[in-house]
């Protein structure tokens, strides 16, 4: 007889923190070995990946708690990570993200696709955060640059070269189209794991 | 105190078979210690979150019959205020504490309860007086060895001055002077009035001081017995039962062993140290082909520490590691043994238990009747399509046995094959162990238990600070 | 028997505002001045806490980010490649994520009692408090299961040295992921037992052992703090000079 609260109990609220914990460590961790590629390839794959990979993690969360709370908690770890590393922008994007992840869900707890909306807006937003971080972030990175002896022409080139990876629709829309691509199959993935693993093992 | 009347409780929505309790009907007095104990997957551990409260209010279930604590229904008290008169510690510190310091968990529980700064001071220094714990205070846990962490546990369970304290397996993970420890603080607890219901498989350490042992199977108490006529229970008898003894089999040495190099396994002046801190000083040992070395020592010795650097899992400073008399890098010591560790949970990957004899391998490697033969020798021929986390301890752990079996490779080094093990599964692990050695393989045991020391080692070799004291032949 | 009053000088509450503003004046500061300033007052917090062993690692490790800025910033200006733009653009993020992040880690020594009292006194849902205090904990046991689960596996054949680990990837990570996560379900399930057990709940006082008082000290400090960020960005964007920089 599965517990059937709306609002996420303690036990829920630890599962999500934990789990949501490791699908950030591994978001982080697959970026820092991608830097040494072009920008876009790393920013194409350092989302593909987690994506891809942590939709068994997510599919498994949202098995044990689909409750309220649950899909905030989420976005919220991966906000939090974002303040400490200094982007708030980020954390209150991710922030709104988990609210209407959350808003998605109503009257859909428990439903096994309908869960699936929530991860693909969480995954978009990872996507779209270092545009909308670079948009807040321009004007203070060509100064630092002009600080740091660059003359301002360059400084102005360099810096908008660089942005012009994350603004260039073409670039945004095939961010965007790898986005919802890696989170479907990571969801395919979870949900097929989920019966093979994780309910055979007696977890889910 | 307690008591629980025509009790049964199913996980689930009631049709789950397994962990199920049946018509459980137990009255405990005031002040008495039960000492619960019965074959795995009896349902003891059931047994005891029922009285703390954890099924049904946490772990969800249908619980019928009635259960009573100090006279009030005890389903209507909220898991939080049970607490407050029942203190719960597990069996695994590691999983158990929710902060970073040992005295943020010792009280933990008190700030959650509403007690006053002063109450609170007051109720920390009797606790840790009692529980003698006044050298761990201000330490990070994570630093702490396994008897240091379970005596914060129960210092954690203490601080609230429960009326009855549940412990369910607290010795699994302790060495022998932890052990002894665990003991002293038990009977303290005890002769100061707290009723303590201990689910265990040890029975020794406890023997001089329970009032009753209560035997579960299947779900059900099968028998109660006070404590003379569990202790006149007979060797056979108790092992007719799936128990342990009430008494560890004393450890008889024969002559010296001496190092050669044409051992399985040999290794001189081993020396690593970690943080400045020495960890193995001049070790050495030697593990003949055909023959189980069984290592102990305190907590702390350096026996996982050899281990790895046996394994190549750590790099020795100094010294060198032979195997079949040649020298052995990491890489070769690695490839050449199969290290089974205490938790089975990191070890197992597959979806299948015949799956995961193919993990690593080729699928020409090994076929399905041979996979079938290594799990009758191991008592799991029936497991083949079950998932391997499903599986109870024991079983986990001879399939490890029988992974090792099937791996090929001649050195075999298990940490603490048998902590949290009954009597059966410790026997059957013993067996299988025995049978490993006659295949010639060479078999290299961390063990507190010298129940299975008696069963199935050949040799001992002992530790102390990080040097090897002896190595003896045993019998 | 000596019980510390805290495991750090100041209230939680004013690591965490300081975290905060130092998030957004870390967005914001334009020079390399304004930079090092505010990495300056973040690294006083903890020298102020005594640790001035960490304190001179982060100040290397500010130094080292600051090292890869400047040796990337020729290679910018003169092929602007893809590696260079990257490397120059995460050493600087990084230093300037290093301010908030160096009040967390301030954050994360206060004692779990404590931290929940100040964040259930700022009146926030005990959700929050609970689950900030379940990340602290987190993160040394996961290093931990990680470690085992990769020593064990060696023993398996799986994920051994550098080419073997290449060309079966998604079998070591199936083999690293899948008990790792069953691990940490469980983690998670039996460490909410034990809390729950324990009277930790959503609804209810928690009282702090030690002492949670917002004194004046700490008032005075979280008002330098954040008056030593408005005056860095103020000089850095020339409020003081009557103009724009």
């Amino acid at each position: 007889m599965r517990n059937e609260r709306k609002f996420m109990g303690l036990k829920d609220l630890i599962l999500s923190v934990l789990l949501s914990l490791l699908m950030l460590v591994i978001a982080v961790a697959v970026v820092v070995p991608l830097a040494v590629l072009d920008i876009l390839m790393a920013s194409i794959l350092s989302l593909m990946i987690p994506a891809t990979v942590c939709g068994m993690i997510y599919v498994l969360m949202t098995t044990k708690a689909p409750r309220i709370g649950t899909y905030f908690t989420f976005s919220f770890v991966f906000g939090a990570f974002y303040v400490i590393s200094g982007s708030v922008t980020t954390a209150i994007l991710f922030c709104i993200t988990g609210i209407i992840g959350e808003l998605t869900m109503i009257g859909g707890r428990g439903k096994k696709w309908r869960a699936f909306v929530p991860y693909l807006l969480h995954w978009l937003t990872y996507t779209y955060a270092a545009t909308i971080q670079f948009l807040f972030m321009r004007d203070a990175v060509v100064q630092t640059y002009i600080s740091m002896g660059m003359d301002e022409a360059t400084a102005l080139s360099t810096v908008d070269m660089y942005g012009a990876i994350y603004t260039a629709p073409a670039n945004m829309l095939l961010c965007g189209v790898c986005a919802v691509a890696a989170s479907l199959l990571g969801y395919f993935i979870g949900v097929k794991l989920l019966r093979k693993h994780f309910a055979a093992a007696g977890v889910a | 105190m307690i008591r629980l009347e025509h009790l049964s409780f199913q996980y689930g929505a009631g049709t789950q078979r397994e962990g199920q309790l049946k018509d459980i009907s137990l009255q405990v007095k005031p002040g008495e210690f039960i000492l619960l104990t019965g074959k795995s997957g009896c349902g003891k551990t059931t047994l005891t979150r029922v009285i703390n409260g954890l099924c049904p209010q946490f772990y969800p279930g249908v619980l019928t019959g009635s259960y009573f604590l100090d006279g009030r229904d005890a389903a209507s008290i909220p898991i939080g205020e049970l607490g407050s008169i029942i203190g719960s510690v597990f069996q695994d510190p590691r999983s158990q504490f929710f902060a970073t310091n040992t005295t943020d968990e010792i009280v933990l529980g008190m700030e959650n309860a509403g007690f006053s700064r002063e109450q609170m001071l007051s109720r920390f220094r009797q606790t840790v007086a009692q529980v003698g714990v006044e050298n761990l205070l201000e330490r990070p846990l994570f630093s702490l060895s396994s008897g240091e962490k379970q005596r914060i546990a129960i210092a954690a369970a203490c601080a609230v001055q429960p009326k009855v304290l549940v412990l369910d397996e607290p010795s699994a993970n302790l060495d022998g002077d932890a052990i002894a420890r665990l003991s002293t603080l038990l009977f303290r607890l005890k002769e100061a009035g707290t009723t303590i219901i201990l689910s265990e498989h040890r029975l020794h350490y406890v023997k001089d001081f329970f009032d009753r042992m209560v035997i579960m199977d299947n779900g059900t108490i099968t028998t109660v017995f006070d404590r003379e006529a569990a202790l006149s229970l007979t060797e056979e008898k108790l092992k007719s039962l799936g128990l342990r003894l009430f008494h560890e089999p004393a450890i008889v040495h024969g002559k010296r062993l001496v190092s050669t190099e044409s051992a399985a396994v040999s290794a001189r002046q081993i020396s690593i140290s970690f943080d400045g801190h020495k960890v193995l000083d001049e070790a050495a040992l030697c593990a003949p082909e055909g023959k189980i070395l069984a290592m102990m020592g305190s907590n702390g010795a350096g026996k996982s520490s050899f281990c790895r650097v046996l394994t190549g899992l750590y790099k020795q400073q100094v010294g060198q590691v032979y195997i079949k008399g040649k020298p052995a890098k990491r890489k070769k010591r690695t490839v050449s043994t199969f290290f089974v560790q205490q938790d089975t949970d990191y070890q197992l990957y597959a979806a299948t238990v015949e799956d995961e004899f193919r993990v690593g391998k080729r699928p020409r490697d090994i076929s399905k009747a041979q996979i079938e033969r290594f799990l009758e020798d191991a008592g799991l021929h029936d497991m083949l399509g079950r998932h391997p986390l499903s599986l109870s301890g024991g079983q986990k752990q001879r399939l490890l046995l029988a992974l090792a079996a099937a791996s090929g490779k001649e050195i075999l080094v298990l940490d603490e094959p048998t902590s949290g093990l009954d009597g059966q599964n410790m026997r059957v692990t013993a067996g299988l162990l025995k049978k490993l050695a006659a295949q010639g393989k060479s078999v290299i045991l961390i063990t507190h238990d010298r129940e299975l020391l008696s069963e199935a080692a050949d040799s001992l070799l002992y530790m102390d600070k990080g040097k090897v004291v002896y190595h003896r032949a045993l019998r | 028997m000596n019980v510390q009053a805290n495991h750090t000088s100041l209230d939680s509450r004013v690591y965490l505002f300081l975290l905060l503003a130092g998030a957004v004046a870390g967005m914001y500061a334009r020079s390399e001045a304004a930079m090092l300033a505010l990495f300056v007052v973040a690294v006083a917090f903890h020298v102020l806490d005594r640790r001035i062993g960490k304190a001179l690692q982060y100040a290397f490790g500010y130094l080292f980010l600051w090292g890869i800025t400047e040796a990337t910033l020729a290679w910018v200006s003169a092929t602007a490649s893809g590696m260079a733009l990257s490397l120059s653009n995460m050493s600087m993020s990084g230093r300037r994520a290093m301010v908030p992040l160096l009040f967390a880690l301030l954050l994360a020594k206060t004692p779990v009692g404590s931290l929940m009292a100040a964040l259930n006194n700022m009146r926030l849902p005990k959700a929050i408090s609970i689950g900030t205090a379940t990340m602290m904990r987190f993160f040394p046991t996961l290093a931990q299961e990680y470690r085992s689960i990769r020593n064990a596996q060696k023993f398996r054949g799986v994920g051994v040295g550098f080419w073997n680990t290449l060309f079966h990837l998604p079998r070591v990570f199936s083999c690293l992921l899948i008990p790792l996560i069953i691990r940490i379900t469980k983690i998670a399930e039996e460490l909410s037992a034990s809390v729950t057990v324990r009277g930790v709940r959503f609804c209810g006082e928690v009282t702090s052992f030690r002492p949670v008082r917002f004194t004046k000290r700490d008032m005075a400090f979280l008002v330098c703090g954040m008056a030593a960020f408005v005056m860095i960005l103020s000089f850095d964007y020339g409020l003081w000079r009557g103009g724009a920089a």
